[in-house]
């Protein structure tokens, strides 16, 4: 035991400093000559029989051989050797094995991000334990599409006692409310959530406790647990919160604990818990969101079957709750979250996929045609005893390493692309539960690529140099372009002229897109203008004349502010507009029919986001006891409905509007007196709906907003106005104000610009890649063929002419890729159809575009070595052989 | 590789690491020449040993701490390496008879009976 211990850790030794033990043995074989020598002379031979002899008995070389194997590791000296002669070897041509690696770091990398992102964002978002199995539970109107996710107490208890495929269930509803703190007023999101919430999320807080069923009891005192952002935004990070009582909205409430930063769930700055009670008055309100952890073991479709069933009992008793034909709808709740984003990530794995693949072509190429220049090197190895295997081992070593070098420099390339990546990722369809990072798993893949293409291209070169005819070999190398290898390597380049053609495709057509959206003409000057969200404290501010009063004041003093043309208040802002309601016409009572966007606003709207009038006047200013009698409508409006705007003017219609702050809504009148030009109203990739204005009328909703035209910057009024509106009232809170222009960014366009990027980023690296790929093989082939056109033009050819049948090859190659690519683009194209927005997948811009793009980079990359070949002078091309 | 001259054998491992043993034992310190010869002369017939295998059996047991090498003068002023055995060497040694004693005496009962 002892001894064989010691034995490994001196051949570890011996491996690791392999000289002493080298010296050592040459001075005992030194030794061991001379004496033998001296003995053999004693016995009578001279002293060169005596030297002869001796070597003949005691042979050094195989002495040293074995002596190596016995005091060291053999397969590690052999790897180390292996590893020394790759180094080595790769250092001799620099070129070619730093653009190898870069072609591996570029590919390696890429798919090293895209997985992250899909790792982090579709595969694993949550934080919480067991996060796979929370559903989220709709009642789907069956005959219209729609329906509704909001379930009432009654149905809840039904839904939770009746069924046994749910191991927990939370209820939740979100609201805002105001935080009162010494200096400002903060608008909080706060969820209301059933007393087991926390248990069955299961992370512990990060500060105090989190709340429990005992906090549900009846004289319980009240508590919040506070969202770490929240904390961090509002309290100041201060610890100390902890166990101190604020005002949320109306009631004086303890902090008890605050989450860790990944406790998002629904968005909430804070939780306060409410247990189900059939008897309060809202009941029908709490709660309204429903989730559910499935049993281990339970499907979405057991779910779904039990809830079906209790749902249509319910129906029965409750028929004035469900649509006339429904069903229950279980969704995981991890689809539910980022279902819309799956799309883009996956379009960018494809891409990224495709661009490994290039990578991945270009370095086989690369090795392929190194291999053929090699072949002599491999063929004397050959002749001078060494095997097969060890000249195969020998190249997988080469590829292993110029692998892994890829893969260092990938995991670089991926660390820096992760961070830029992120800060392009729209925040909209991405729960705030993502955390992004190079995860192990990605890096794990990003390994295995590594490897597996080591594998790939060391292979296939090393067993073809393995299996070379040694005389042929050494006779001299092949000639001219065709052969087997020829094939193989022209096979490589169609797949890549191909590949990167896929890619630049599907870039342009998302490019396409991109311009379209932001070329949209929304119809509003929307870098002059600042949006401004009020929210009134609750219990105040009930009476419409209350609001109407404060906006009187604000807007008169807004509109006093230097660098201000017009300010003006409303209610929903474009691209879309307040809210739908049916319309009647000309006796024709409201109907579903006739559909219309309704928005109110104040006198100066249309001032205010630059709507020009079309016919008749403005909205008139309404006094604070006046009812609103007139209106505005859009172009589409008056076109729809009265055939034109001189038509509708003067015209009466009714529409069905809410009463008060109640829920009840009632037929009222309007005369149209004035059309305006058309906005987007339905979002920017509609057209505009018939669209109607009614002036003031503050009757709905707790919020509103503040739109100010500014006559220059619009940030510059931020800080402006919302002094304003704390001198008039300190209890009133804002949104911290944007310009519209930031909003239309946050809100529109940024997830079409991260899918265009992402794509737009391949695309470039994927045509970066072939050039590399062209470039290398054609100079390699026109290097081979650099005797053949030193022999057409020693014959009287002219450059031009021997010029032509060496690019004739790349051309024709080049056709063949472009075709195979616009080919398989035909089917690629279908995966970002629903990603493409007034641009058809067919566009025949893009098409000539991206072939032009790639045709034109490959022509360049096969010009340039195909010039210098013609340069060389062609005595010294024949006497070179 | 496999071209050994005929008549020379490569031993088992264990048996050539008892051969060095014993003779370290019985003559005391000796070079890697001496070894070889001494061998040769012992053997009723030239000994068919391979000289370099000799080196692997002394590096081998000189790993195992069974015996300890040093620089040394001979008796004609030469230099070499003078191999001793150790005391875990003697240890070894007395462990590696008996295993020895036991598989010859078996083998022999087995040459003994004969193809029956």
């Amino acid at each position: 035991m002892i001894a064989g211990l010691r034995r490994f850790v001196l051949r570890l030794a011996n491996f690791i400093r392999p000289a002493p033990a080298d010296r050592q043995l040459e001075r005992e074989v030194a030794s061991h000559l001379v004496l033998m020598e001296e003995d053999l002379q004693r016995r009578g031979m001279t002293p060169e029989e005596a030297a002869v002899a001796a070597r003949r008995t005691l042979r050094v070389h195989e002495v040293r051989e074995r002596h190596r194997d016995a005091r060291s590791f053999v397969w590690l000296e052999d790897a180390r050797r292996d590893l020394r002669y790759a180094v080595r070897t790769l250092s001799a041509t620099p070129g070619f094995t730093l653009l190898a690696v870069l072609t591996l770091a570029l590919g390696i990398g890429s798919v090293t991000v895209i997985y992250s992102v899909i790792h982090d964002v579709l595969l694993d978002p949550l934080p919480y334990p067991d996060s796979g199995r929370f559903v989220n539970v709709r009642v789907r109107d069956t005959a219209s599409g729609g329906g509704r996710a909001v379930l009432p107490a009654a149905e809840f208890l039904d839904f939770q006692q009746q069924s046994d495929v749910f191991e927990d269930v939370i209820g939740t509803r979100g609201d805002s409310l105001l935080l009162k703190t010494p200096d400002r007023v903060e608008i909080l999101r706060a969820v209301h959530v059933t007393p087991n919430f926390f248990e069955v999320m299961g992370l512990p807080p990060l500060l105090g406790r989190a709340i429990g069923p005992a906090d549900a009891a009846h004289d319980a005192p009240l508590v919040a647990v506070l969202r770490h952002r929240a904390w961090v935004s509002y309290f100041g990070a201060d610890p100390g919160v902890v166990g101190r009582a604020y005002r949320f909205g109306e009631e004086l409430r303890t902090v008890v604990g605050v989450m860790p930063p990944r406790f998002t769930w629904h968005a909430a700055d804070v939780w306060i818990p409410r247990p189900v009670d059939l008897a309060a008055p809202d009941a029908v309100t709490f709660p309204r969101n429903f989730q559910a952890r499935l049993k281990p073991g339970a499907t979405i479709e057991q779910a779904e079957a039990q809830l079906n069933v209790i749902a249509a009992r319910r129906a029965r008793s409750h028929p004035d709750e469900y649509p006339e034909t429904f069903r229950i709808e279980v969704v995981n709740v991890i689809e539910d979250v980022v279902g819309d984003f799956r799309g883009v990530l996956y379009t960018a794995l494809a891409a990224v996929g495709l661009l490994l693949l290039i990578a991945c072509c270009n370095v086989a190429n690369m090795l392929l045609a190194r291999a053929t220049a090699r072949e002599r090197e491999m063929t004397i190895r050959a002749a001078l005893g060494a095997g097969r295997g060890r000249i195969v081992r020998q190249l997988i070593v080469e590829g292993l390493l110029l692998a892994l070098a890829g893969a260092a420099a990938g995991a670089l390339l991926a660390h820096v692309g992760v961070d830029l990546l992120v800060r392009f990722l729209p925040e909209g369809p991405l729960p705030g539960e993502v955390a992004f990072g190079l995860g192990g798993p990605a890096l794990v893949v990003s390994l295995v690529v590594a490897v597996s293409s080591a594998v790939l291209f060391g292979i296939a070169p090393a067993l073809y140099a393995a299996r070379r005819d040694l005389v042929q070999g050494l006779r001299g190398e092949g000639r001219g372009v065709a052969g087997g290898r020829g094939r193989l390597r022209n096979a490589l380049v169609v797949t890549e002229v191909a590949l990167s053609l896929v890619l630049l495709l599907g870039a342009g057509l998302l490019m396409r897109t991109f311009v379209s959206l932001v070329r949209v003409e929304t119809g509003v000057d929307a870098d002059r203008i600042l949006v401004v969200f009020v929210v009134f404290p609750p219990g105040e501010y009930e009476e419409p004349a209350a609001r109407r009063q404060f906006f009187d004041r604000a807007l008169e003093r807004i509109s006093a502010l230097p660098l201000v043309e017009a300010a003006s208040a409303t209610q929903g802002i474009p691209v879309f507009g307040g809210f739908r309601t049916e319309l009647g016409l000309a006796g024709d009572p409201p109907s579903r029919e006739r559909m219309s966007v309704v928005q109110w606003c104040t006198e100066d709207y249309f001032r205010t986001v630059g709507l020009t009038t079309v016919a008749g006047v403005h909205l008139p200013r309404i006094g604070p006891d006046e009812a609103p009698r007139t209106t505005v409508v859009n172009q589409t409006f008056a076109s729809t409905y009265f055939g034109g705007a001189a038509g509708a003017l003067g015209q009466s219609i009714e529409l069905l509007l809410p009463v008060g702050t109640s829920s009840e809504r009632k037929e009222v009148r309007f005369e149209i007196v004035g059309v305006v030009r058309d906005v987007r109203n339905q979002g920017i990739r509609e057209g505009p709906a018939p669209h109607v204005y009614l002036p003031d009328g503050m009757t709905v909703g707790a919020g509103r907003t503040i739109l100010v035209r500014a006559a220059g910057d619009p940030r510059m009024l931020a800080e402006p106005t919302r002094r304003v509106l704390a001198e008039i009232d300190s209890n009133v809170a804002i949104r911290p104000p944007d310009t519209f222009q930031e909003a239309l960014d946050r809100y529109i366009f940024a997830q079409p610009r991260f899918s265009l990027l992402v794509l737009a980023v391949f695309a470039i690296t994927g045509t970066v890649l072939v050039a590399i790929g062209v470039f290398s093989v054609m100079a390699y082939t026109v290097s081979r063929q650099t005797r053949e056109i030193a022999v057409r033009i020693a014959l009287g050819a002219s450059r031009r002419q021997a010029m032509g049948v060496v690019l004739g090859l790349a051309i024709r190659l080049l056709a063949v890729g472009i075709a195979a690519g616009w080919l398989a683009s035909l089917a690629t194209t279908r995966l970002i159809e629903a990603q493409l927005w007034n641009t058809s997948r067919h566009d025949p811009l893009t098409a000539v575009a991206a072939i032009g793009i790639v045709a034109a980079v490959a022509l360049v990359a096969c010009y340039l070595p195909a010039r210098r070949a013609m340069g060389v002078d062609p005595v010294v091309a024949l006497r070179h052989e | 590789m496999t071209s050994e001259p005929s008549g020379r054998v490569e031993l088992l491992q264990g048996t050539l690491d008892l051969i060095v043993l014993q003779s370290l034992a019985t003559m005391g310190p000796q070079h890697a020449y001496g070894l070889a010869a001494r061998l040769d002369q012992l053997a009723d017939h030239p000994f068919p040993l391979n000289q370099g295998t000799l080196y692997v059996a002394l590096v081998r047991l000189e790993q195992k701490g069974w015996i300890k090498g040093a620089w040394q003068r001979t008796e004609t002023n030469r230099d070499a390496k003078f191999y001793a055995i150790t005391a875990a060497g003697r240890c070894a040694l007395e462990r590696q008879t008996e295993r020895w004693r036991r598989l010859a005496g078996f083998v022999e009962k087995l040459l003994v009976e004969g193809p029956s």
